[in-house]
């Protein structure tokens, strides 16, 4: 399943006779959906953001637009990670027809959650501030609202039930389930809250397809309120094991363990703690500090893997496995996960831009070289193109010079541009596919001079 | 040739311009010789017609079939040698085409003719008039004449009729193979140098041992001439074999959708041609198979004349010819007669090709008579017949389906005694290195039968290729290797390094990116970085450039989208291609070709400086293209063993455990369980696998199958109930 992205803010409205939410008989539906949605909808924001990113070979700043919701009358403000990534501007709007500038205070790719701090300046702000409910009160059926900004359409307010409360999505799925609705979610409502019949906020609407319109995926409050703390101090400190995890039954691909309890490691990645520890695949990971740990299925590794990413950077941590039929305790110290994604470089006049390896989001290549750039992006027409250099190949060396960093590269562009006009041709040595490749790149041309 | 008489306009000037001609006498008086000879000299009509489609052809004239469109005659000089016969040069003309003769003197009316004999000792019809013409005379030799000194040549060049008299001149030629004869500017009626009547030649050589008497010329009547032709048809029909062969499916490369990868010359499963029973009993299969085709020759099959069915056993390729031998399980009663004689024996006599085409289950076959004058030279100087109104070569692997552009006919060449003197045959060239200038794609021939047959498995015309033959399935694609992975040069990188005047810019030569540990080319010292650029070997008539592979120009198919492979939907794992290289590559081909084995000097470029390094050609380890390999159906997955460039791409050493998935039928409890191509089985059920052989046993043990895999880095288990 392909997902796409999507904001929204929700309001929730629901009446259901057997809810025990339901404030009173005498309301009727219009009622409790009016209440909710008072409660939250002045607290959703419509956020504009200038994004410099990085798009077929060249760094380039675009207009974006999502959602978001206030939180604190200090200005704290919940939206996702993706409407504020690369962002080098951030305008929220209020329904009241203030607006302000934001700084992003912290953001986390794997959970796509951000914190911003609006700008309040020294006057009472007196800000509408919506409360955060407990997504883990919800059961299908529920009434939810989401609220955004549609598709740039800011205040508006759909309406639907929850349809999953406990989603797994097997590639956007690392450390936490999703909400599923149907309530409408479409793209701009990303960032904007879901709201129950009480007028609290349960999630963070994120996802949704764009056919039928009836999928949407939000982040649960159960997972937001706890990282919150984390967020203000700029990302989630994420600790790695380097544990690969495997669920004891897989329905879908039609594996079965003979346990009940426990998570199977599948194996460990290279040079990371869980392979220094000594894990061997097909060890059972029963427990974590003395708390047990079960994945029967696929749809609790997130859990698990969230447990074990909450573990404490840089201290012991014991664990016990199941191996061959004997308990083996084993200590493993988690290391920081750190990025998960690499920065990128402009590099206007090769027309290409560049990215750092990552081992989380380019496997493949961190496979053939652990510290590394690649191509990220050729633009076309232009000089990468014209010689050969393909997307994802690995730069080894420039020059003779060994290239490691983003920084490396830089001083490679600057080199060959203040060696112009005498020095026109550089050469790379790339590795694609494994191979090493030798490439001339010709920058006579100036492709971007108007 | 003969047919340039119609294209030069001799005027009777000319004559005495010619630096050739003696000094006119002053009892020349042309303009009264060409009119004496006039009463016998007639104007053939030949009304022509099409057959079965297909459009006469003939020495006489290139235009026939406009002259059918056009409904007009073609118009042919002749010479009355009695009074209701006609001499006339032999333009081949079969007579198939021919509608209807006529024969008149100037505007005359027409008489009918019919052809009456066939010329044997010289090339020449005569027709049989039906009844004399009015005025003629035939033609009358003078007892008292001397040599010939004159020809007088009736013709129509230009469409208007012109009677040329032509001084023979003192030209004279003589054959190290006995053969003599003067030249002429044209044949006709040959007076001395009085004018008197000395005899008539239809052809421009007049050699001596060619009578100019009509009298004494060796002539069959048409009925004797058509039984003849008769026998040699049955020569044919029961020497030349219509054959069929069989050849396993070439295997399918990975992701090929574009068809880059897809082996060269490796198409055909079927074939259906020629094969010529020689007096061994052996058959000479005129099948032109590379060795990649022969490899998965399965079948031999031939049709004798009534049709049985007779099957074959393999015997040879002939290394410098496209043709094989093989030997039938069952005699075959009749074979062709081998002419033993010198080829250029055969030089100006009257010669007979059989055509014969095979398509599908059908053989086709027609006798016509020609005529052998002209040789082409081939190979180490030999002569090849040049039959050139008849299309010889050129086997098409897919006639089955498509029908060859010539309508698949083959000329095979007999002589008047029905011996066999030539087959259709292809020379094969020595490398395969497609699009060089220096190229030499070797070509068909007609290739003189007699120094291959009795040479056959030895040397020279007969030698085999030992490395062209059928190969069990499990042996049927490997080549040779030197041990590396290239990039292909290109002018920047020719430039760059230093090797612009040895490549022509970049033309040609491979950059080394990778060598592999203990291959032929680490123990020759080559080296990352290298260039490679032509390889030297003894018996090569020049050296071979090498070239980089055609996946390496440009754009690049080799990225597995690991990120994305959950989203692969099984039906399209065929078309991912692999992440390395292919097995074939011009270079590969290449050193196949030289020969496993031998030891050549392969020019090498470091930093600009020239190196011979001297390399052992060796048969290349499998390559994952033709890796051994298992496929378990009730799993639905065929592994194969993880070869070496499947280890180097996966930095697997060499006792690393793994086989490698190349395919997952969609559907099936791997496809269920979430087995992807390229991923690596390294474990079943606890135990390290290395082969697939090895795999096939765990796999077939009885219970749960439970394997360990692995993709990049990333491990997974699982386990497969049945």
């Amino acid at each position: 399943m392909r997902m796409f992205l999507l904001g929204a803010a929700a309001l929730l409205a629901c009446l259901s006779p057997a809810s025990a939410q339901s404030p009173a008989a005498d309301h009727d539906f219009r009622t409790i959906v009016r209440q909710a949605a008072d409660a939250v909808f002045p607290a959703v924001i419509y956020v504009k953001v200038v994004r410099s990113g990085f798009e077929r070979g060249e760094q380039k700043a675009q207009e974006v637009s999502g959602s978001g919701v206030i939180i604190s009358a200090d200005g704290e403000a919940l939206t996702n990670w993706h409407v504020v990534e690369q962002a080098v501007e951030v305008r929220c709007l209020l329904a009241d027809g203030r607006h302000f500038v934001a700084d992003v205070l912290g953001s986390d790719k794997d959970t796509d959650l951000a914190l911003l701090k609006l700008r309040l300046g020294d006057a009472p702000a007196d800000l509408p501030v919506a409360p955060i409910g407990d997504s883990d009160l919800l059961r299908e059926g529920d009434f939810v609202m989401a609220m955004g900004a549609p598709w740039g359409l800011n205040r508006s307010v759909s309406i639907g039930i929850i349809s999953c409360t406990r989603r797994y999505l097997p590639l956007a799925s690392e450390y936490s389930h999703w909400l599923q609705t149907d309530a409408a979610i479409s793209p701009g409502n990303s960032g904007g809250p879901l709201v129950n019949t009480s007028g609290e906020i349960v999630g963070l609407n994120t996802r949704g397809v764009f056919f039928g319109g009836d999928t949407g995926f939000t982040v649960p409050s159960s997972v937001i309120r706890g990282l919150i703390p984390e967020l203000r101090k700029g990302h989630i400190g994420w600790s790695w094991t380097g544990l690969q995890l495997q669920a004891l039954r897989d329905f879908d691909k039609n594996v079965y363990f003979d346990a009940d309890e426990g998570v199977v490691i599948a194996g460990s990645d290279e040079n990371s703690p869980a392979r220094a520890a000594g894990f061997l695949q097909r060890d059972l990971l029963l427990s974590v500090n003395g708390k047990a740990l079960t994945a029967a299925t696929e749809e609790e590794l997130p859990d698990v893997r969230r447990a074990l990413a909450l573990l404490p950077v840089d201290s012991p941590a014991e664990f016990l496995i199941d191996r061959g039929g004997e308990q083996v305790a084993i200590t493993l110290t988690p290391r920081v996960k750190g990025q998960v994604e690499g920065d990128s470089l402009d590099c206007p006049r090769w027309d290409l831009t560049a990215r750092q390896i990552n081992r989380f989001n380019n496997p493949d290549l961190h496979f053939h070289r652990p510290d590394g750039v690649f191509v990220f992006g050729i633009r076309f027409p232009g000089n990468s193109a014209r010689s050969g250099l393909a997307r994802n190949d690995i730069i080894l060396s420039i020059d003779g010079a060994e290239i490691r960093t983003l920084d490396d590269l830089r001083a490679a562009h600057e080199r060959s541009l203040a060696a112009l006009p005498e020095k026109n041709r550089i050469v790379l040595s790339v590795l694609r596919s494994g191979l090493a490749r030798q490439v001339v790149l010709d920058i006579t041309r100036d492709f971007r001079r108007e | 040739m003969y047919t340039r008489r119609f294209g030069a306009l001799v005027l009777l000037s000319c004559a005495a311009l010619s630096a050739h001609a003696e000094p006119p006498s002053p009892q020349v008086d042309t303009r009264a010789w060409a009119e004496a000879i006039s009463p016998s000299l007639v104007r053939i009509h030949f009304t022509l017609r099409a057959d079965e489609g297909a459009a006469p052809r003939s020495d006489y004239s290139s235009n026939l079939p406009q002259l059918i469109a056009e409904e007009r005659p073609l118009m042919i000089g002749g010479y009355l040698i009695a009074p209701d016969l006609v001499a006339v040069y032999d333009g081949l003309l079969e007579p198939r085409f021919i509608e209807k003769i006529t024969v008149r003197q100037g505007d005359g009316p027409a008489v009918d003719a019919a052809i009456d004999a066939f010329g044997m000792d010289q090339r020449f019809l005569l027709l049989r008039l039906a009844r004399p013409i009015d005025g003629s005379s035939p033609v009358a030799i003078d007892p008292e004449a001397d040599e010939p000194a004159f020809a007088v040549d009736h013709t129509f060049p230009n469409y208007i009729w012109w009677t040329s008299v032509v001084p023979l001149g003192a030209d004279a030629w003589f054959g190290e193979h006995g053969s003599d004869f003067k030249f002429s500017k044209a044949g006709g009626v040959l007076l001395d140098s009085e004018g008197r009547v000395a005899g008539v030649s239809l052809n421009q050589w007049l050699r001596s041992s060619h009578s100019i008497v009509p009298g004494e010329w060796s002539s069959l009547p048409i009925a004797d001439f058509a039984e003849l032709e008769r026998s040699i048809h049955d020569e044919a029909a029961g020497s030349l074999l219509r054959t069929e062969l069989r050849l396993r499916s070439p295997r399918s490369s990975a992701g090929n959708i574009f068809n880059m990868y897809a082996p060269s010359g490796a198409g055909p499963t079927e074939w259906t041609g020629v094969s010529v029973v020689l007096p061994s009993g052996d058959v000479l299969t005129l099948a032109d198979l590379s060795t990649q085709s022969t490899a998965r020759l399965e079948q031999i099959r031939l049709f004798d004349a009534d049709g049985r069915a007779i099957e074959a056993d393999f015997v040879g390729s002939l290394r410098e010819f496209g043709a094989f031998v093989a030997r039938p399980r069952e005699p075959i009663t009749s074979h062709a007669r081998v002419f033993t004689a010198p080829i250029l024996d055969l030089e100006s006599s009257r010669t007979f090709i059989a055509e014969v085409a095979i398509r599908g289950e059908q053989r086709s076959q027609r006798i016509v008579r020609s005529w052998l004058e002209r040789f082409e030279v081939g190979w180490r100087n030999a002569l090849f017949p040049a039959l050139h109104l008849h299309e010889s070569y050129d086997y098409q692997y897919d006639d089955y389906h498509h029908g060859a552009p010539d309508g698949g006919w083959r000329s095979f060449l007999y002589t008047s005694d029905g011996e066999l003197a030539a087959v259709p045959l292809r020379k094969r060239s020595r490398l395969h290195d497609a699009n060089h200038e220096l190229n030499y794609t070797g070509g068909g021939h007609n290739v003189p039968l007699a120094p291959i047959a009795a040479s056959l498995g030895k040397a020279d015309w007969g030698a085999f290729d030992p490395d062209n033959v059928p190969r069990p399935e499990d042996e049927e694609g490997q080549l040779a290797w030197f041990g590396l992975e290239t990039q292909g040069l290109n002018p920047s990188l020719a430039r760059l390094n230093k090797v612009v005047d040895a490549t022509q810019d970049g033309r040609f030569g491979v950059l080394v990116s990778y060598v592999y540990p203990d291959s032929p080319a680490a123990i020759a010292g080559i080296a990352v970085g290298d260039v490679l650029v032509r390889i030297h070997a003894d018996d090569q008539p020049r050296p071979v450039e090498i070239r980089g592979a055609s996946y390496d120009m440009g754009f690049d198919l080799s990225e597995i989208p690991w990120e994305q492979i959950q989203d692969v939907a099984p039906e399209m794992f065929e078309r991912l291609p692999p992440p390395w290289p292919p097995a074939r590559n011009l270079l590969r081909e290449t050193l196949s070709q030289i020969g496993i084995g031998k030891q050549v000097a392969v020019e090498i470029y470091r930093d600009g400086a020239r190196q011979d390094l001297q390399v052992v050609i060796a048969r290349s380890p499998r390559h994952f293209d033709e890796a051994p390999r298992y496929t378990n159906d009730t799993l639905g997955i065929t592994v194969r063993d993880a070869t070496f460039e499947v280890r180097r791409h996966f930095q697997m050493t060499a006792e690393a455990p793994g086989v490698i998935v190349s395919k997952v039928e969609p559907g099936s409890p791997a496809a269920v369980a979430g087995l992807k191509p390229y991923e690596l089985i390294t474990a079943v059920n606890g135990s390290d696998v290395r082969t697939a052989d090895a795999l096939r046993a765990l796999v077939e043990a009885e219970g749960p199958v439970r394997l360990s895999l692995r993709r990049l880095d990333e491990n997974r288990v699982i386990e497969i109930r049945r």
